[in-house]
């Protein structure tokens, strides 16, 4: 048996690969992994994947239009493949610029830092990948609040908390075994906050909160409420560790300054953000007032006893501390305001759920969601809510504290010789200075910003505008697209019709994927990916059948051909090596600076903040722009977004928009998770299917009978945007008014007969509108967006490649117009109507 | 006297399917055929005052097996371990055990036509192996008892839970299942 990790979904459990003659026969999960020897069906069912009879086995050349029914591949050889891309991405450099040739991936396997590289050798600032509605959101609130990046201790915690997250359903045998053990053996608390009664933990939960998919944010600020007019924060922590006793003038929401109350004081704005350690030992003072001598100080003074509440006048400018402001703008979220703006029953079950929250030895959210799908991905009032949160895990004391959410920045920031690398626009936004390893890996990124960058997104291509760009040349146009392990039309973009139109638009498209998807159906030269752990990686257990490449290699090969200089590795070995070394001396370093290592990397304490500098004689504080954690965030502030958490409605709900509601009456939510597949991959692999054959949505029963649907009908859904078909799960566990989906549904099983619904018949994100986002990140509203629900026929199935789309939307409402006989379905449309030889239509 | 049979753990299940994949991997059977499968009782109740489990449902090993009775080859019997097991050479697909069963925990497999059933993996059990849905649970939700030291009812304390009731699947069936549960969080509901 041999070690390796399943390649199946991002976290990547341990493996043990039996391996008979050559071929890969069975695994089983390792025992000495986190996974502790356990396998989710993915896992399961990865040696099927490995020898899936549709696998890409060589590289791919159209020799036909793009959107003909057949595109006419030839088999090309990898030389020609990397040359024919070397000459067409060099020929649109030289017209358009780099900045025109934008680099893709999905839900990555560890190729991020040569996704990055590749871009950035381009001279490209465009990287275009599901960042925004993924985890770029919550890195991005996560960095700028705390100044690294934090995990949820949930195995070791004495109250786990899962608000908008499914992690035993998103990565089933990953946290899994350790969450169980925590709850069962040592009892710890749980509360589910979720539209979803059929989350897998809410019959298991001592508390379970309902919210309407986008109101999160109030219920927040009514945790808040609790916690702050109950006194059950912690003070101590508080007090000294966040920068909630600051003072802010509120006519300008500014800081105040030290020179506002000392003569001769610090003037200067605060930075925004340490760009080395001479930056953090000259960071501006914080002014709070001092409770004792009644007047305003510089927060560093001996003695001081800040005011953590109150209004007072400085210069003849009214002032608040940062907790008074945070006081009033939770006031206006009692738990009875909460309950009815958040559809949740009793005010009395929120003040519970706050109060076990708030007064358990240590809790944890999962604020920072280090690779867990929660709030983050779908709401136009994301920024607000995940700065609630984070703000709930302050207050209480839970950042950095065993059982909370826990992390460190670079130990090189903490011991003082850290600068900068890399510029300033990285992948992970502000790049936390945890990240300086990963930036040597990237290289230098350029000064340029992104296309369609968002405030507190610096560095990432704004998704549907970098489609946009495809199809319409502005604001700039971006011809090219080398795509590696994602597929976007299908699968991860928000206005799938704007995606298909710019696929279509490119001049060049690359794909390399496993499989031909809706994307590649679209591209010009279509490359075999291999599968890890079996073909791929240092590590691989067996050579790569046919001619697979491994999405590491056709980097290396591509950029050394592309720019030698950036690119200095001749092949993916060199790379392997530089990169092993590479980390090997940032581990000894670190180890000889007094770090321990875990796991091959440092480890710095998790009380590292309370670190005296030398330099200073001050702790090191938190790596952001007041050395505290930020209720305030001067950064927000300074890109003007609101700097305190703060809620809104959805750019479409029921209240926000009575009209739209009047059509569109119910609240969809399309963030569920399927325990047996991974995104828009996995419905072609018989042992998963078979587990959850068809897309499903859920709807409560009396929300179902109100529009005629009765349990296993065919249904449109359809918002403002767009419409698909699903089937109808009826479910009492699931909010009335609400319909809940999960998203990636497009590929078909031809061993079991199970259909393909094409890139428009039943894919989530056709749904989701591109026109709303929230203002500081870029997040479109694909868990709270407005739709109805009616009866549909059986929709169009979709058997064989190319994946193009099926259905035209009718314009009728009531049962739809058979799409076979629209004579305005789109060109390409052919091929999905009937079922391969011998097989049989899957009735609902 | 050895007599080895599954305990679930409902507080545990989080209704993942890796048993149902595990198992089906294992034992190569063919699609709709399960040895163990997933289901789920409610959610019942008004939202958001509602109640739910999972319920994972393998052969119980009976004490009385009706499988084995009703069988006209005498091709079910049981190993030296207590598990009921069939022998493939006797069985003639006749499907009077599948009809017998209460659990309905026995198969005809349409691959080979004959009865099938969960035999807590006899190829693992005779390498010193767990069988795969135990190995493979991510929660920890599945548990081999029944060895000769162990009775099923004596299970010790679990954690927190101290002694727990060790439910039985239907009990009104009659043939003294040896399969058993155990659900603190949730109303039992005999699985029915």
């Amino acid at each position: 048996m041999v070690p390796g990790r399943c390649y199946e979904c991002h976290v990547q459990c341990g493996l043990l690969v039996h391996v008979q003659g050559g071929q890969v026969v069975k695994v089983e999960g390792d025992p000495k992994f986190v996974n502790q020897g356990a396998l989710c069906a993915k896992g399961v069912a990865t040696v099927r994947n490995l020898y899936h009879p549709e696998r890409l086995n060589y590289p791919l050349l159209r020799t036909r239009p793009k959107g003909d029914p057949d595109p006419g591949w030839v088999r090309i050889s990898w030389d020609e493949a990397l040359d024919r891309i070397v000459a067409k991405l060099t020929e649109i450099k030289a017209k358009y610029g780099g900045r025109a040739i934008a680099v893709g991936q999905g839900t990555g396997r560890y190729t991020v830092a040569q996704h990055l590289r590749l871009k950035n050798s381009l001279g490209s600032p465009n990287t275009l990948t599901p960042s925004h509605m993924c985890r770029g959101p919550n890195a991005a609130a996560t960095t700028l609040s705390v100044g690294h990046h934090l995990r949820g201790d949930y195995a070791g915690t004495s109250c786990q908390v899962y608000w908008g997250r499914n992690e035993p359903w998103a990565h089933p045998a990953f946290l899994t075994g350790a969450i169980m053990d925590s709850i069962v053996e040592r009892g710890a608390k749980v509360i589910v906050v979720d539209p979803r009664y059929e989350h897998p933990l809410a019959h298991k939960a001592d508390v379970f909160l309902p919210v309407r998919p986008g109101s999160d944010g109030a219920m927040m600020l009514s945790w808040i409420n609790v916690i702050l007019e109950e006194e059950l924060f912690d003070r101590e922590f508080v007090t000294r560790w966040t920068n909630g006793p600051a003072l802010v003038f509120t006519d300008s929401m500014e800081l105040v300054k030290e020179a506002d109350v000392v003569p001769g004081g610090e003037s200067r704005d605060f930075l925004p953000y340490p760009d080395s350690v001479a930056d953090r030992r000259n960071r501006r003072p914080l002014v709070v007032w001092d409770a004792v001598r009644d007047r305003p100080v510089n927060a560093a003074d001996e003695g001081v006893e800040p005011a953590l509440f109150g209004a007072f006048r400085i210069k003849g400018r009214e002032c608040k501390t940062v907790l008074q402001l945070l006081r009033e703008r939770a006031a206006e979220y009692t738990p009875e305001k909460a309950a009815e703006v958040c559809w949740s029953g009793p005010a009395e079950t929120i003040r519970e759920a706050a109060r076990l929250y708030a007064m358990s030895t240590s809790a944890c959210m999962d604020v920072g969601s280090f690779g867990i799908q929660g709030l983050e991905g779908g709401h136009t009032n994301t920024f607000g809510t995940l700065r609630a949160q984070f703000t709930l895990a302050a207050l209480t004391g839970n950042i950095n504290r065993p059982g909370g959410e826990v992390g460190a920045p670079s130990w090189r920031w903490i011991v003082g010789d850290w600068k900068r690398t890399g510029g300033p626009r990285t992948m992970t936004p502000w790049g936390a200075p945890g990240d300086d390893f990963d930036r040597t890996m990237e290289g230098p990124h350029p000064e340029e910003p992104a296309l369609g960058e968002y405030p507190l997104q610096p560095g990432l291509t704004s998704m549907i505008d970098g489609f946009r760009a495809m199809k319409t040349g502005q604001p700039y146009p971006i011809k090219a697209y080398v795509m590696v392990q994602g597929n976007p039309l299908g699968g991860w973009c928000e206005d799938q019709k704007t995606v298909y139109e710019g696929l279509m638009a490119l001049d060049f498209l690359v794909d390399m994927d496993l499989y031909i998807t809706p994307t590649n159906s679209l591209a010009d030269i279509v490359l075999p990916a291999a599968l890890g752990p079996f073909e791929r990686g240092p590590g691989k257990i067996i050579e790569p059948l046919f001619e697979r490449w491994a999405d590491e290699k056709f980097y290396v090969e591509l950029g050394h051909r592309l720019n030698p200089e950036m690119w200095p590795w001749k092949s993916v070995e060199e790379w392997e090596e530089w990169a092993a070394a590479e980390r090997r001396r940032e581990a000894e370093e670190a180890a000889r600076a007094g770090f321990p290592i875990e796991r091959g990397q440092p480890a710095p304490p998790l009380d590292f903040y309370r670190r005296i500098d030398p330099v200073t004689g001050q702790p090191v504080g938190f790596a952001t722009p007041t050395g505290r954690l930020e209720l305030y965030s001067v950064i927000a502030f300074q890109r003007d977004i609101d700097p305190l958490p703060g809620y809104h409605e959805p750019a479409q709900s029921p209240y926000s928009t009575p009209d739209l509601a009047a059509e569109y009456p119910l609240v969809l939510t399309t963030g569920a998770r399927l325990p047996v597949f991974y995104h828009s991959q996995h419905r072609n692999n018989p042992l998963q299917r078979e587990l959850y054959p068809q897309p499903e949505a859920e709807i409560h029963p009396e929300t179902a009978e109100r529009f005629g649907i009765a349990a296993g009908d065919w249904i449109w859904i359809e918002t403002s945007t767009g419409k698909i078909r699903m089937l109808a799960k009826l479910t009492a566990g699931v909010m009335p008014g609400v319909v809940s989906m999960a998203h990636g549904w497009w590929q078909g099983c031809k061993e079991l007969r199970l259909p393909g619904y094409g890139w428009d018949g039943a894919n989530a994100n056709v749904l989701i509108t591109g026109d709303e986002h929230d203002r500081a990140l870029g997040v479109p509203s694909a868990r709270s967006q407005l739709c109805k629900v009616y009866k549909a026929a059986e929709p169009p199935y979709v058997w064989d490649p190319p994946y193009y789309g099926t259905t035209k939307p009718a314009d009728t409402a009531g049962d739809a117009a058979d799409p076979a006989g629209d004579p305005a379905a789109p060109a390409g449309a052919a091929g999905w109507a009937q079922p391969p030889a011998g097989g049989k239509e899957v009735q609902p | 006297m050895t007599r080895l049979a599954l305990l679930m753990d409902l507080d545990r299940c989080t209704g993942c399917q890796s048993c149902v994949a595990a198992c089906k991997d294992e034992m190569q059977t063919s699609s709709g055929a399960h040895l163990i499968r997933l289901t789920q009782i409610g959610p019942e109740g008004r939202f958001p005052h509602l109640t739910m489990y999972y319920l994972p449902v393998t052969c119980q090993q009976c004490t009385e097996p009706a499988c084995a009775d009703s069988c006209p080859e005498r091709a079910i019997s049981r190993d030296e371990d207590g598990v009921m097991v069939v022998d493939a050479g006797k069985c003639n697909g006749c499907g009077e055990c599948v009809a017998a069963c209460p659990y309905g925990a026995i198969i005809i497999d349409d691959a080979t036509g004959l009865a099938r059933k969960c035999d807590l993996c006899a190829g693992l059990r005779l390498a010193g192996r767990r069988p795969a849905c135990v190995a493979a649970c991510p929660a920890k939700a599945i548990r081999v008892i029944g060895q000769e030291a162990e009775q099923p009812e004596s299970v010790p304390e679990i954690g927190r839970r101290g002694p727990v009731e060790m439910r039985v699947l239907r009990p009104s069936a009659g043939t003294g299942p040896s399969g058993r549960f155990i659900l603190t969080c949730q109303p039992w509901q005999d699985g029915t």
